[in-house]
């Protein structure tokens, strides 16, 4: 497998196409917006995962005989 | 079992550190928010991971994920 991707990587390297958007400093600024507009599912579903790590945690880490 | 911890936490910064090299190639902040997310999957990731680190020192009296390799019954 690690074959197949060391090829893939080859043969993006290699293969110039065109770019359009040049490479440049994304600030926090539009990744702050990037999270508040398109991404609000994603972050809403990550608050419940953090939230369910949390319990189970606990739950796990109790010392209760 | 603390280094398979450490382990999988490098993986995953490594990971994430081609996420935000990608984003940033393109100008486009996405690789930034996806890092974002990884990160906070390895938080809840760590945090039942040491809970379990301390289930094992409680039950098996070590650390070594290997000491429980056998179920019970």
């Amino acid at each position: 497998m690690a074959a197949v991707l060391l090829v893939e990587l080859v043969l993006v390297l290699a293969i110039e196409g065109g770019e359009a958007p040049s490479p440049a400093e994304v600030g926090p600024v539009e990744a702050g917006a990037a999270l508040f507009g398109p991404y609000i599912l994603g972050v809403e579903i990550a608050s419940m995962l953090l939230l369910a790590g949390l319990i189970g945690a606990y739950h796990l880490g109790r010392r209760e005989e | 079992m603390l280094f398979i911890l450490l382990s999988i936490e490098i993986m995953l910064n490594a990971a994430g550190l081609a996420f935000i090299t990608a984003g940033a190639r393109w100008g486009q902040p996405d690789g930034q928010v996806l890092f974002l997310f990884v990160l906070a999957m390895a938080a809840a990731e760590v945090s039942v991971g040491l809970a379990l680190v301390l289930r094992l020192q409680r039950g098996f009296d070590t650390v070594d994920a290997d000491a429980a390799s056998e179920m019970r019954g």
